[in-house]
C-alpha cells in the first residue's frame, strides 16, 4: 500500500510552484482574524449547530462563524487542506475511526485540544483523546415503515434476518463497516463478544440473506431517502439520518440495536487560529448548549446532563438516551482503522459474486 | 458538433509560404502531450515501480487479478457499456432516419431538443430519475393507476442502469449518426425502387448499408464514453452495476492507493486501445475520424453485414405483405417522439421540485414555497461552488479556444500528411475514458502542487475540452473561402489587416460557438473536478454529488434549475453562432 502524496512531497512541490502559478493556495487566509471556520456535515447538522453553538459563540466572543460541510468521507479533503496548507477549516467534525486513519498516513495532520474537563463523568466513555472532544453519538440501528409493515415488523436483527416471518422490501449499507457487526447480531453474537469481528461467521451470515436485500444503499442520503418515500419497508440506518425522515412526516420507526459512533471536533494541523478553536470546542461542551441542538438535530449529546434540559418525549429519539443506549455498541475504531482495507475488498468481491 | 460530420470540401491549393502552417497546432500538441500523454505515461509507469526500490514489477497487478474483484468490475464495464452503446445505436438510429425526413425548419427545432440534455450534466438527469422512477413515485402511481398489479421495481438494478446510461449518451449518439444519414443521396433510393426494390428493401439495401460509417462511429463514441461512467451506476444501479470508475475512486480517494489505481487506469487503457483498434480492423476508424477516405472493409466483415441486411429484408417481408410496411415510418415517428420527449423529461422536471415547500425532493410537489431558491442564493457554499464554475468555465473556454483556433487554422491549410496524426492527437481527450484521465492528471499535479486549485481543474477541463471546441474551429476553417483574403491582398491589404478585416470577421460565429462550448462542457464536468478539486475546490458539480450523498434538499433542485437555465441560454447563443 504505498502513497506517493506524501506531505513532504506537496510542501516542497507548492513551495516551488508558489511563484509559478499564482492561483495556488490564495486560500482564506487573508480573512479576518475574527472568523472561524468550522466543519460540520451540513443539512440537519448545521441547523443543530447553529442553534446550539453558532449563534451564541458568535454573540459571546463577538466574531462570526462560517460553516463547511465536510465530505461525506472527510479523510481525502482533510489530508488535502493540512497537505496544502489551505486553510478549509479551524475545526472539523470527524469519528475516531476516520482521526486513526489520518493518523495512520505520513505527517502530522491535527492539533492537541488541551481542553479542561472538570466533569469527565458526565460523558460517555472514550468522548476525549488528546486530538478528539466528542460532541455526540448517532448509531446505524433499524429502521422500518409503519405503514406497510404494520403491528408485524421485526424487533431484533435476528427477527430482520427471518424473512419468512416478516416479508417486505429490506435494505442494508454497501459497506462492510457496522454491517458485520449487524450480521453478527443477527446470528446470535452477544454484543460484548462482537470485537474481534468473526468475518467468516458474519460473511456466512450474510449468505443467508442476500437475496432478500433488494437495495445496497450507499450513502446517508440515499438511506434517508429510502426511509422517507418507502422505497424499502425495512432497513439498517444511521439514527440522524432516519430521524430526518421520520422529522419530515414519514411514518416510520425506529429499533435501537446496533453499532454507535461518536462525532467529535478535531483541529487540523497548521490553522492559525488554534486558540480560538480551542475556545470554540470549550464552548461547546457545556450540557445546555448540547441540549439545544437537539431541537434541529438528532445527534445524542456526548454531555449526560444534557438531558436534564430535553424534554423526555424528545429525549426517546436520541441514542443516548437510557433505554436507546443499552442496546447499542461502540464502533471499534483500531479494529476500523486496521482492517478496513482488507475487509471492504473482501466485502465488495463478496457482494459482486 | 459530432466528429463525423466534419466533411472535407475539397482540398486547397498550394500557398506560397514555405513555412507549413502545421506548426500552429504546436501549442495545442504540446497541451495534449503534456497534460494527457505524460500523466498517463507517469501513471502507467507508477503502476510497474516500487517506490521503494524503483525496480519494475508487477506485484500490483498480482494483487489485482488475484483479488478477482476488480476484474469481474472490469468484465462488468465492459458488458454494461456495450449494453447502452447497442441500446444507443438502435434507438438513436430510429430517431435519426426519423430526423432525415423532416423538413429543415422542424429538424432544427428537433435536434435542439436533443441537444439541450446533453449539456445537463447526467447527475442531475440520473437523479430525477431516482424521483421519478421510485418505488412509490409517480411514474409507479401512474403504472398502479393503469391497472397494473403487483410489485413495481424500476430502480436500482441493470436496467436501471442501462436506461439511465443510455439516456445520458442517446444525443451523442444521434447527432453522430445524423450526418452521415442527412448526405446520403435520395435519388438512390428512388434508383433502386424504379429497378424494382419496394420501399422495405430500399431501406435495407441501400439506406442501411450507405448510412453505417456513422453508426459505427457513434457506436465506439459511445463506448468509449461509457466506459469511464460512474455516476450511473452508483446512483441507479445495485452492487451487480458496480463499474471500474467507482473502484478508482474508492482507491484513489478512500485509500490514497494511487498504484492500484494506476494499474486498474493501464488496464482500462489497454483494453480500451484494443477495442479501437480491433474497431478500425473491422469498420475502419476514417468513418469516425471523419477523414474522407473510407478503407477497404474486411470481406468477411462485409458479407457478414451483408447477410444481416437481407436477413433484415427478409424478415419484414411478411409484415410488409400483412400492409404493416406502410405503417413502418408511422410507428418510427411515434417511437422516435416518444424517445425525445423522454429526453426532455428530467430536463423539465426540476422546475416543480424546486418550488416545492416540502424539505424533501418530491414529484409532483405537495406545496409551493421560494425557500429553496433563497437557500440557494444565500448559502455561501452554492454561491461559492456557482462562481468558482464560472470562473473557472471561462478561462476553459477562452483557453480551449485560443489553442484550438491555432491549430485548426494550421490543419486547415496544412499539405503534409502530418495533419491527420495532429486530428487524432487532439481527439485522444475523447478517447481515453475521463476517468483514467482525471487519475492521471490527479497524481501529476499532485506533485506540482496543482491538486487543490482551480488552476488545476481549468487546466484539465481545458484538455477535455478541446476535442469538441477543436472539431467546431476546424469547420470553421474549412467553411472559410480563403480566396477572399488572397483578394484583399491583391486590393493592398497587409497580413495583419487581413487577418483583422476579412478573417476574424468571418470566424467570429465559429469561435464564439467553439469558446461557448468549451464553457459548457468544464461548467458541468465532474469527473477531474472531483479528483483535482481534492474536495478543497468544490465547483457547482461537485457541490451537487455532495450534496446528492450528503443531504438530498430541495435546494439542490433550485441550483439545477438555475444550471438549466443558464445552459439553455448559453446553448441557444452557441447552436445559433455555429457554422452549419
Amino acid at each position: 500500500m504505498s502513497t506517493t502524496l506524501t506531505r513532504r512531497h506537496f510542501m516542497q512541490s507548492t513551495a516551488a510552484l508558489g511563484l509559478a502559478s499564482p492561483m495556488v493556495i490564495t486560500g482564506t487566509r487573508a480573512r479576518a482574524q475574527s472568523s472561524l471556520i468550522v466543519g460540520d456535515m451540513g443539512g440537519a447538522f448545521y441547523e443543530g449547530f447553529k442553534t446550539g453553538f453558532y449563534d451564541d459563540f458568535e454573540k459571546d466572543f463577538d466574531i462570526s462563524i462560517s460553516a463547511t460541510t465536510m465530505q461525506p468521507d472527510p479523510l481525502p479533503q482533510f489530508k488535502m487542506a493540512v497537505d496544502t496548507n489551505t486553510n478549509l477549516f479551524d475545526v472539523a467534525l470527524m469519528t475516531p475511526e476516520h482521526m486513526l486513519r489520518v493518523q495512520n498516513l505520513d505527517g502530522e495532520y491535527f492539533e492537541p485540544l488541551n481542553l479542561t474537563i472538570d466533569n469527565p463523568e458526565d460523558f460517555i466513555d472514550g468522548n476525549f483523546t488528546e486530538y478528539f472532544a466528542g460532541i455526540g453519538i448517532y448509531a446505524m440501528i433499524m429502521g422500518c415503515r409503519q405503514d406497510s409493515m404494520g403491528e408485524n415488523y421485526p424487533k431484533t436483527w435476528t427477527e430482520f434476518w427471518n424473512t419468512e416471518s416478516f416479508q417486505g422490501r429490506r435494505g442494508l449499507w454497501r459497506s462492510p463497516v457496522t454491517t458485520l457487526e449487524i450480521a453478527l447480531l443477527a446470528d446470535g453474537v452477544a454484543p460484548a463478544d462482537i470485537y474481534p469481528l468473526d468475518v467468516d461467521r458474519a460473511f456466512a451470515a450474510l449468505d443467508r440473506i442476500r437475496k432478500d436485500i433488494d437495495i445496497w444503499w450507499t450513502s446517508g442520503a440515499q438511506a434517508t431517502q429510502l426511509l422517507q418515500n418507502g422505497e424499502l419497508d425495512m432497513m439498517s440506518a444511521w439514527s440522524t439520518r432516519a430521524y430526518t425522515a421520520i422529522a419530515s412526516g414519514a411514518p416510520a420507526g425506529l429499533t435501537w440495536e446496533g453499532v454507535y459512533n461518536i462525532d467529535g471536533w478535531t483541529i487540523p494541523k497548521g490553522t492559525e487560529k488554534v486558540d480560538l478553536a480551542r475556545e470554540f470546542i470549550q464552548y461547546t461542551m457545556d450540557p445546555e448548549r448540547q441540549a439545544k441542538f437537539t431541537q434541529k438535530l438528532a445527534l445524542g449529546p456526548a454531555n449526560q446532563k444534557a438531558y436534564d434540559f430535553i424534554d423526555p418525549d424528545l429525549a426517546k429519539q436520541f441514542p443516548t438516551a437510557p433505554d436507546n443506549f443499552d442496546g447499542l455498541i461502540l464502533l471499534n475504531a483500531e479494529y476500523w482503522a486496521e482492517n478496513q482495507d482488507a475487509l471492504t475488498e473482501r466485502f465488495e468481491q463478496w457482494i459482486l459474486s | 458538433m459530432s466528429i463525423a460530420s466534419e466533411q472535407v470540401p475539397g482540398t486547397r491549393r498550394p500557398a506560397r509560404r514555405k513555412l507549413d502552417t502545421i506548426f500552429l497546432a504546436g501549442p495545442g500538441l504540446l497541451y495534449v502531450a503534456l497534460l494527457l500523454l505524460v500523466p498517463a505515461g507517469a501513471l502507467i509507469l507508477l503502476s510497474f515501480k516500487n517506490p521503494e526500490t524503483g525496480q519494475l514489477e508487477l506485484t500490483v497487478y498480482r494483487d489485482l487479478f488475484s483479488a478477482g474483484i476488480y476484474v469481474q468490475t472490469l468484465i462488468n464495464t465492459f458488458v454494461i457499456a456495450a449494453q447502452v452503446t447497442l441500446v444507443c445505436v438502435v434507438v438513436g438510429y430510429v430517431v435519426s432516419a426519423w430526423l432525415t425526413m423532416m423538413s429543415e425548419k422542424r429538424r432544427r427545432l428537433a435536434i435542439w431538443l436533443v441537444l439541450l440534455p446533453v449539456w445537463v450534466s447526467p447527475l442531475l438527469k440520473n437523479f430525477a430519475w431516482i424521483v421519478l422512477l421510485a418505488r412509490k413515485g409517480i411514474v409507479a402511481q401512474m403504472l398502479t393507476g393503469l391497472g397494473y398489479e403487483g410489485e413495481i421495481d424500476l430502480l436500482f438494478g441493470r436496467g436501471a442502469v442501462i436506461f439511465g446510461m443510455a439516456h445520458a449518451l442517446l444525443p451523442i449518439a444521434i447527432l453522430t449518426m445524423l450526418p452521415t444519414m442527412l448526405g446520403i443521396d435520395r435519388r438512390l433510393l428512388s434508383a433502386s425502387q424504379t429497378m424494382g426494390a419496394d420501399r422495405r428493401q430500399a431501406f435495407w439495401r441501400v439506406f442501411m448499408p450507405l448510412s453505417m460509417p456513422g453508426v459505427t462511429a457513434a457506436g465506439l463514441l459511445v463506448f468509449i464514453i461509457a466506459i469511464g461512467f460512474f455516476i450511473t451506476p452508483a446512483l441507479l444501479g445495485s452492487p451487480r452495476e458496480t463499474m471500474i470508475g467507482q473502484l478508482m475512486i474508492t482507491q484513489v480517494q478512500q485509500f490514497f492507493n494511487m498504484r492500484l489505481a494506476g494499474a486498474l487506469a493501464t488496464l482500462l487503457l489497454v483494453v480500451t486501445l484494443l477495442i479501437v483498434i480491433l474497431y478500425d480492423r473491422i469498420f475502419g476508424i476514417s468513418s469516425a475520424s471523419g477523414g474522407a477516405g473510407q478503407r477497404a472493409h474486411s470481406s468477411w466483415f462485409r458479407r457478414g453485414g451483408h447477410a444481416v441486411l437481407g436477413a433484415g429484408a427478409a424478415l419484414t417481408e411478411p409484415l410488409s405483405r400483412l400492409g404493416l410496411g406502410a405503417m413502418a415510418p408511422k410507428a418510427m415517428s411515434v417511437v422516435a417522439i416518444v424517445v425525445v420527449a423522454l429526453l426532455i423529461v428530467p430536463v423539465i422536471a426540476f422546475p416543480p421540485m424546486a418550488f416545492s415547500g416540502s424539505s424533501f425532493l418530491e414529484f409532483p410537489p405537495k406545496s409551493f414555497s421560494l425557500q429553496w431558491f433563497e437557500r440557494y442564493l444565500t448559502d455561501p457554499q452554492w454561491t461559492g461552488a456557482t462562481l468558482r464554475s464560472v470562473g473557472i468555465s471561462v478561462v476553459v473556454g477562452l483557453l480551449a479556444t485560443m489553442l484550438a483556433s491555432l491549430a485548426a487554422y494550421g490543419l486547415a491549410r496544412t499539405k503534409t500528411k502530418l495533419g491527420g496524426i495532429a486530428f487524432l492527437l487532439f481527439l485522444m481527450p475523447m478517447i481515453i475514458p475521463n476517468i483514467v484521465i482525471a487519475v492521471a492528471l490527479f497524481y501529476i499535479f499532485a506533485q506540482f502542487g496543482l491538486v487543490a486549485t482551480d488552476f488545476g481543474i481549468a487546466l484539465g477541463h481545458t484538455l477535455t475540452a478541446l476535442p469538441i471546441v477543436f472539431v467546431i474551429m476546424l469547420l470553421t476553417f474549412r467553411g472559410f473561402d480563403w480566396r477572399l483574403g488572397d483578394a484583399a491582398a491583391t486590393l493592398g491589404a497587409s497580413p495583419m489587416q487581413r487577418i483583422r478585416h476579412v478573417l476574424l470577421p468571418l470566424i467570429r460565429g465559429g469561435a464564439l460557438s467553439a469558446f461557448l462550448f468549451g464553457l459548457l462542457h468544464s461548467f458541468d464536468e465532474l469527473t477531474i473536478a472531483l479528483f483535482v478539486g481534492g474536495g478543497v475546490k468544490q465547483t457547482l458539480p461537485k457541490k451537487m454529488w455532495d450534496d446528492i450523498l450528503l443531504s438530498v434538499s430541495p435546494t439542490l433542485a433550485a441550483a439545477a434549475v438555475v444550471v438549466i437555465l443558464l445552459v439553455t441560454i448559453l446553448f441557444v447563443i452557441a447552436e445559433r453562432a455555429r457554422p452549419k
